[in-house]
């Protein structure tokens, strides 16, 4: 990022303070919500290579690479970040799920070649290095490599809420890079809350775009991370043949293809196990 | 063509060829009683015939095997291909055809002793289909000092149904003889099967062939990999170079150009033409009834300098009518300009709208038409030289450069902002003008010396504009690694749920639960006794009842949310009755989309860790190692060698492989020692396969794809 962007997007936050002024019957202060939390949002920058076998294969070629960018929410000082699974796989993996058969049938193999991250008020981007994910969750933690002694701003998802059903809630992401980036307020209300397939917090109409930002409280506490959850191959009702499911998904995506919020308490979880998992290999089966 | 008049006509020629030959052979076979030769000993004398002119060609037939790369998108891709061709000359030079050897990169020729040795491109012809390779004797046991070389015919003397044999490896068949008859020895293609005129022929995209060729056509049957073969005369003469057919029909390059050509590829590497810049049309049904029409004119060519036209008519050239009235009498005039030095200058006699003109065309030298190509991988593209032709086609201004073809996906070119894009035309590399390939592959190979954190600023024009973009290589140490899960707990069990139907068919309506498919050995369910045919129905006694296919993965994903190492009990239905079972959870394995790869680029494969689901899956029993080949470049070392996708590799180069790093290391001592032959023990099936890697072919040359 450079500096004259860098300084665009405090502009752009100080203009966001002045713009939206508190409203009378209002108790949150949303301009400094967006204060407080957007430092913590980074623009991750991924060359993902795709490689593809089968049927998909055929149709969009072995081998493609590309350049996409996502939002993902810095969780700790030394700048583990947060992310989407699907963001950081460009999305590959919904569309091997909506093809169906044609999808169960193709190996889809999605490798990020390069991480750059772009943090609010550097000059330069950051590397990182994808650590590990968790397709269940759809999370993947990524660690900034040369941030040095800096300490980033974070969500601190430890502090956490627990809404009800009707609650307002706060995610906040930035806007595409046409728009310098800037950070952006989305305003939702808790529509539900579902054991299944495992705990999830359900938000009304407005956060179904945005995927690996958080989830607030009005008072700015952690609810959770926009998160998207597919079923599994064997929960698609695939079948063989050629498959026109693609059009049966259709229906069933206006729910599964949206975001919802996974709780702070099981994205603090997951990361534990996440940082768990990496010093040691895992063992083969002899 | 009727069988009956078939035999007649091919009695009647082999008489015509016969008769004036048997004066000597006439006191050992008798004529019957009415003066004639016998049934028998017409056959019998054929047959010595055709088998004396074998013996003098066949035993210097050649079988071609050429590794040949093409560009597709920014990469390379190796093809292999197949062809024939014949020793000229004792120092080893083999005439075949261009579509042959082009872009060519290794050649092995098989002799008819069926010796292989490799070989070296001389030089190649592409505007008549024509190439010579040079094999190295040095491989020979003999030095190749007995080479058998074939003798050129005089193809001029060739006449319609004169006896033909082609020889070569059909369908990679190698030592092949068909006989047949010359159905013509003048050939041109009709518009009708070129989709055009004969000078619009092209061996490949922007490449002209044929302009100079009057084919012999025969009925000697030939097929894919007869191209390049001798055609023979019964005199066990060289009449032709067969380039093309198939169903009966062939077409071969007269024996006289394909002699005049070989000569200048082996003397001077390339066939020097004069280039006037005009084609021709004959007069025939248009009306015109002498010279020849000028059918097109290149722009700022030596005949538009002169003021030529199209529509023109050519009526002589330095003093000597030209009468063009029938296609076959083109390629004539064509060769006639094309022989003469670079620099002649014809007088010319033309006539426009009834006015007779004069004027003097001074030949230019005919450049190739299609420039070299090459591929940069560090930058993800591929680029050619611009040549005259396509300067003009795509109307390049200036007339040098070097333009892009193509793109790879993903590549430092195609994320540069701008991206470049094929049909670019490059200008200037890190401030340095390009003018042709050379330049181009100095600044890349300057630019792989410096910091791969370095970009290289590059110009390029792009439909009229210039621009600038920035190509940042990849950092080495950002190279591509599968992801890893996270870990998680795991069983060792696949299971299917159990909805309520086939739960009442079962016998109960509280078997609905998730039923064991499989028990993976050396796991915690197997150590705990769960069987397969186990009906699951609760953990920790808390009831897991699926209601639709949709709730498949609800005990995975249930287990998945434990901890490992973490003990649970569950209530299963075994025989119609519940029972209790404790297991531990351990952690999960990695799966095969994580494992780690290797890629050898000298090789041509990527081979991948083997993981304990691969085992489970293959039934491979607990001793079994290896590592198993997931992708295998085409016409690459390994792929000639006959791998194959999952192949297990066990031993390679006689050293045991058990794993990824015992392969990367056994490589990389096997690259160190350069041995010419790689033997390979894979695990295919049931089978252990030995297989032979000729590292001659490809260790260390092969260009690995990033």
């Amino acid at each position: 990022m450079t500096a004259s962007l860098a300084r665009r997007l405090h502009v752009a936050i100080l203009l966001a303070l002045t713009a939206t002024p508190q409203l009378a019957g209002e108790s949150t202060d949303f301009g400094k919500l967006l204060e407080r939390t957007a430092p913590a949002l980074v623009t991750v920058q991924l060359v993902l290579q795709v490689k593809t076998t089968g049927s998909m294969g055929q149709l969009i070629g072995d081998s493609q690479g590309f350049e996409t960018e996502t939002v993902c929410t810095v969780i700790d000082a030394q700048g583990l970040i947060l992310c989407s699974n699907t963001q950081t796989t460009g999305y590959m993996g919904i569309m091997q799920r909506v093809m169906g058969h044609m999808g169960a049938q193709s190996d889809l193999a999605v490798t990020p070649t390069q991480i750059r991250v772009l943090v609010a008020g550097e000059t330069k981007p950051f590397t990182a290095k994808l650590l590990v994910r968790d397709t269940d969750l759809d999370l993947a933690w990524l660690q900034i490599e040369n941030g040095g002694d800096r300490s980033f701003a974070f969500v601190d998802f430890a502090q956490n809420a627990s809404p009800g059903a009707g609650d307002l809630i706060f995610a906040i992401r930035r806007l595409d890079k046409f728009f310098d980036r800037a950070p952006s307020l989305l305003e939702a209300r808790v529509s539900s809350i579902t054991q299944k397939p495992r705990a999830l917090i359900i938000p009304t109409a407005g956060f179904e775009t945005s995927l690996g930002i958080p989830v607030l409280t009005t008072s700015g506490q952690a609810i959770g991370v926009l998160v998207l959850q597919l079923p599994d191959e064997s929960e698609s009702s695939s079948r063989p043949g050629l498959s026109l499911e693609m059009m049966g998904w259709s229906s069933r995506m206006q729910d599964i293809g949206r975001g919802v919020v996974l709780p702070a308490a099981d994205v603090v979880k997951a990361t534990r196990k996440a940082l768990a998992s990496l010093p040691e290999e895992t063992p083969k089966k002899d | 063509m009727p069988r009956r008049r078939l035999a007649t006509l091919l009695w009647t020629a082999f008489l015509l060829l016969w008769m004036p030959r048997t004066t000597a052979l006439s006191a050992q076979a008798p004529a019957d009683e009415t003066g004639r030769l016998g049934a028998e000993e017409i056959r019998q004398g054929l047959r010595q015939m055709i088998a004396s002119a074998r013996d003098r060609v066949f035993p210097s037939l050649v079988h071609i095997d050429v590794i040949a790369v093409r560009y597709v998108e920014g990469r390379e891709l190796r093809v292999r291909r197949q062809g024939s061709g014949t020793l000229i000359s004792a120092e080893g030079h083999v005439l075949t055809n261009e579509h042959v050897v082009q872009r060519g990169v290794q050649f092995r020729c098989t002799l008819t002793d069926r010796e292989k040795v490799t070989a070296e491109l001389v030089g190649e012809d592409p505007l008549t289909d024509l190439a010579v390779l040079k094999i190295n004797k040095a491989e020979l046991a003999d030095g190749g000092r007995n080479l058998p070389v074939a003798r050129f015919g005089d193809s001029a003397a060739l006449e319609i149904g004169d006896y033909v044999m082609a020889m070569g490896s059909p369908y990679s068949l190698s030592r092949s003889v068909t006989l047949g008859i010359v159905s013509n020895t003048t050939r041109v293609l009709p518009p009708e099967l070129l989709s055009g005129n004969q000078d619009e022929m092209e061996l490949e995209p922007g490449q002209t062939t044929g302009l100079y060729t009057l084919w012999i056509q025969h009925d000697a049957l030939i097929n894919p990999g007869n191209s390049g073969g001798p055609l023979v005369g019964l005199a066990g003469d060289i009449v032709g170079v067969n380039e093309m057919g198939g169903a009966a029909i062939g077409f071969a390059i007269p024996s006289n150009l394909a002699r005049r050509v070989a000569g200048d590829l082996i003397s001077h590497g390339e066939v020097t033409r004069s280039w006037i810049g005009a084609s021709f049309r004959p007069t025939a049904d248009t009306g015109v009834s002498d010279g020849v029409l000028v059918d097109s004119v290149t722009a700022d060519s030596p005949a538009a300098r002169a003021g030529i036209q199209a529509g023109d008519v050519l009526l002589s050239l330095n003093g000597e009518p030209v009468n063009i009235r029938f296609p076959e009498e083109v390629p004539p005039l064509l060769s006639r300009i094309a022989d003469t030095p670079v620099g002649t200058a014809f007088q010319v006699t033309y006539r426009r709208e009834a006015a007779i003109r004069k004027a003097q065309i001074a030949t230019e030298k005919l450049v190739r038409d299609r420039g070299e190509e090459g591929l940069y991988p560090d930058w993800g593209f591929t680029a050619q030289q611009v040549t005259q032709k396509m300067a003009r086609e795509l109307e390049i201004l200036p007339k040098t450069g070097v333009l892009v073809t193509g793109i790879r996906s993903g590549s430092p070119a195609h994320l540069a902002q701008p991206p470049l894009a094929s049909g670019d035309l490059l200008q200037t590399v890190a401030g340095t003008q390009l003018h042709s390939l050379e330049d181009l592959a100095a600044e890349y190979q300057k630019a792989q010396k410096a910091s791969p954190q370095t970009g290289v600023l590059v110009a390029f024009d792009r439909r009229g504009k210039s621009y600038l973009t920035l190509l940042k290589p990849r950092n080495p140490s950002e190279a591509a690694a599968a992801p890893r899960e996270i870990l998680k707990p795991w069983m060792g069990i696949a299971t299917q749920p159990i909805l309520g139907e086939i739960g009442e068919t079962l016998g109960s309506a509280d078997a609905r639960g998730y039923r064991i498919t499989r028990v993976y050995p050396s796991t915690a369910a197997s150590a705990a006794g769960l069987r397969v045919g186990d009906i699951i129905l609760a953990i920790d006694h808390e009831r897991l009842v699926p209601r639709d296919l949709e709730d498949s993965s609800l005990l995975d994903r249930r287990i998945r949310s434990l901890e490992i190492g973490q003990t649970i009990g569950l209530t299963i239905l075994r025989d119609g009755k519940t029972d209790e079972k404790t297991v531990g959870l351990e952690r999960n394995l990695i799966t095969p989309p994580e494992a780690r790869r290797e890629l050898n680029g000298d090789l041509g494969l990527t081979a991948r860790e083997m993981t304990f689901f691969d085992s489970d899956e293959n039934g491979w029993s607990r001793d079994v190692h290896g590592v198993i080949v997931e992708e295998i470049e085409p016409a690459g070392s390994a792929a000639l060698a006959g791998l194959r996708l999952s192949d297990l590799i066990q031993k390679i180069g006689g050293r045991d492989i058990r794993d990824l790093q015992g392969f990367r290391e056994a490589l990389m001592s096997i690259a160190a020692a350069r041995p010419q032959r790689l033997p390979v023990i894979v695990l295919r099936g049931a089978g252990t396969h030995l297989l032979f890697i000729e590292t001659a072919w490809g260790l260390g040359d092969a260009t690995p794809e990033e």
